[in-house]
């Protein structure tokens, strides 16, 4: 316990009910949403029933990316990036740096997706990257969950902006409630008493709230720091540093390149710079990219995941003329820093990529914890304050908000299966979200009673989680028989998990439990103080 | 004297200055700032990395310092110190062309 003066502590106290309570239910859709985004890449794989091939790049590329190179025009051979998208595929986008309407810089290009093992186009789009990147039907789902956490799908840089300050809110509330803890070590182990409403929803708050708090702040310092890094931070920095020359900045965080030298030469062989990447890397090439094809400076750099119980990543850099391996390279400066190792820490602290599917279910289960905080901590706040209309209106938001989001999340996947076959589904994976949210909130405001409003809820969530790996599977995707043959055997997991958690809504709803799930019940109920 | 009593009359309104608008602007201005004194380090990006980095950790400190400041008057005179030399310096790199 920290010793604070009585003022003090009721200045804290303040602020984190305060802090929980202004844009505490803005709060809780950006944690459901981090939630479930830790998640993201394997919702992707879900979402298109499995990869086509664990490793997409395991059949020799060089012939496949030589002819693509011939179809485009020749400035787009400037820059060629080349990765996996959610279902496998592999995606190829031949570009130039060059200004768009608004005479900003992006990366303009054609995009060819091809099967991870024959090879055949499946799908060629032209224009920017933010379009035609984004235009990946496959990633529909996920896309849209994760920009929902990222952004609120507000328009940039306002959306950043808006996550950003929840973040630093949620660091507010963090530290202060460590500050106001008297007996933080005690409310580790605290058991809920069940003599009243209140104490009861007070000690499980304290509880969850108490284990949570190291990843709260964890959680809102690398959440907070995402959001005003690329929005706020590197133009800022940029104009101070470099006098608003943002190439220069990037040029000095990047790496600077090799002396310009266009005269024609060919590439050397992409395959054997693959399998020498792969040989130092000691994993196999998530991706790479080849800067300035067919010129004398061309470069090729190979990118891999961390090495097993390293967290920082190095990417392979060969010259693209002779093939020589001329080593590795940290994502940031040319050499490894304290700057680089601390930035690439940001994205695996938030999203707990750190130590596979083990440290995304911990990160999964927190955030869900920290969900649960928020919204009880909420409860308690407009508990206290039940008897002014304007905080009554609120209480009643919070059940709306609470059930309703995870229903609008199974709504978006509900909306996004439906419309596959008609390849429909960047129109309707935000289509199907709005409408779950529209109905869930029709429920709000029709049902006046609270028990029965909390049933119709379970019931919601139960049947929409329940029918997302029904539909997955009635709209062509694999079948478990199939995605074991396939090396997808996690997918089959995703629909099981999706089954359970859908069925105990249900039996929720109902009255009734699963077997073997036990429940104590609160006996007396008292007024709020 | 009486600039103690505008203090103590006004307190709240001072204390909500100090840790809404204020201490986010310390944070921006600190970390714009940054760039020009942080030492570069191996790979010449510290400077460039570091302040984007701490600037939640600015923003917490200064916040917390603005809420639980006893001696408000100390409280603001350094916050806008702060504020003000950072912001000085700053300017003065962008004007000059860094």
């Amino acid at each position: 316990m920290i010793a604070l003066s009585q003022r003090r502590t009721k200045r804290l106290v303040a602020i984190h009910g305060w802090s929980g309570t202004v844009l505490g239910l803005l709060l809780y859709v950006v944690l459901l949403t981090g939630a479930v985004a830790v998640f993201a890449l394997q919702i992707g794989s879900w979402s298109a029933s499995g990869v086509k091939s664990q490793q997409p790049f395991a059949q020799p590329l060089d012939g496949t990316l030589r002819a693509l190179a011939a179809q485009v025009p020749a400035e787009y051979r400037d820059d060629i990036g080349v990765f996996s998208n959610s279902a496998g595929h592999i995606v190829a986008f031949l570009h130039a740096h060059t200004k768009d309407a608004d005479g900003e810089i992006g990366d303009k290009g054609v995009l060819f997706e091809l099967h991870p093992e024959t090879h055949e186009i499946l799908a060629q789009r032209e224009g920017f990257a933010a379009d035609v990147l984004g235009a990946d039907p496959w990633g529909a789902l996920d896309d849209f969950l994760v920009d929902l956490h990222i952004n609120l799908h507000l328009p940039d840089p306002w959306g950043l902006y808006a996550t950003g300050v929840l973040g630093l809110l949620m660091l507010a509330s963090a530290i202060s409630g460590i500050l106001i803890h008297r007996h933080l070590i005690k409310d580790l182990f605290v058991a809920p008493r069940f003599s009243s409403l209140l104490l009861n929803a007070r000690d499980r708050h304290n509880l969850a709230g108490s284990w949570g708090l190291p990843f709260a702040i964890v959680l809102a310092f690398t959440g907070a720091f995402l959001s005003f890094a690329l929005s706020l931070g590197l133009p800022t920095v940029s104009t101070v540093a470099f006098g608003g020359d943002h190439a220069a900045m990037i040029e000095r965080l990047v790496g600077a390149p090799e002396a310009a030298d266009p005269t024609p030469a060919p590439l050397a062989d992409i395959d054997v710079m693959l399998a020498a990447s792969a040989k130092a890397a000691g994993s196999a090439p998530t991706g790479f990219s080849v800067h300035h094809w067919g010129r004398a400076d061309a470069t090729v750099t190979v990118f891999h995941e961390p090495p097993e119980g390293d967290l920082t990543v190095a990417q392979q850099v060969f010259d693209g003329v002779s093939g020589v391996h001329l080593g590795s390279k940290p994502p940031l400066g040319t050499e490894p820093s304290v700057g680089s190792a601390v930035f690439q820490l940001m994205i695996p602290l938030h999203f707990g990529t750190f130590a596979g599917m083990l440290s995304r279910t911990v990160w999964f289960a927190l955030g869900l914890a920290m969900c649960y905080v928020t919204l009880t901590g909420l409860q308690l706040w407009l508990q206290r304050r039940s008897d002014e209309p304007l905080w009554r209106h609120l209480a009643r938001a919070v059940p709306i908000f609470g059930y309703g989001l995870p229903i609008a999340i199974a709504g978006s996947g509900i909306g996004f299966f439906l419309s596959l076959p008609a390849d429909s589904t960047l129109f309707w994976t935000p289509v199907g979200f709005l409408i779950a949210a529209a109905l869930a909130i029709a429920a709000g405001l029709a049902v006046r009673q609270d028990r029965t409003l909390s049933q119709l809820y379970r019931l919601m969530l139960g049947v929409s989680l329940i029918a997302l790996p029904l539909l997955r599977m009635a709209m062509g995707g694999a079948g478990w028989e199939a995605l074991a043959a396939s090396d997808n055997t996690a997918i089959a997991i995703f629909d099981l998990v999706l089954l359970l958690a859908g069925a105990s809504f249900v039996l929720a709803a109902i009255g009734r439990r699963l077997p073997g799930v036990k429940t104590a019940r609160v006996t007396e109920r008292v007024p709020a103080e | 004297m009486t600039q103690w009593n505008w203090f103590d009359r006004r307190a709240t309104v001072v204390r909500w200055l100090l840790a809404g608008p204020v201490a986010l602007l310390v944070a921006f201005v600190v970390m714009a700032a940054m760039p020009l004194w942080f030492p570069e380090g191996a790979a010449g990006i510290d400077h460039l990395v570091l302040p984007l980095v701490l600037f939640p950790v600015i923003w917490a400190a200064a916040f917390f310092y603005a809420c639980l400041a006893e001696n408000l008057r100390r409280a603001s005179v350094i916050l806008v110190g702060v504020l003000l030399a950072n912001a000085a310096a700053a300017g003065w790199a962008v004007w000059s062309g860094a």
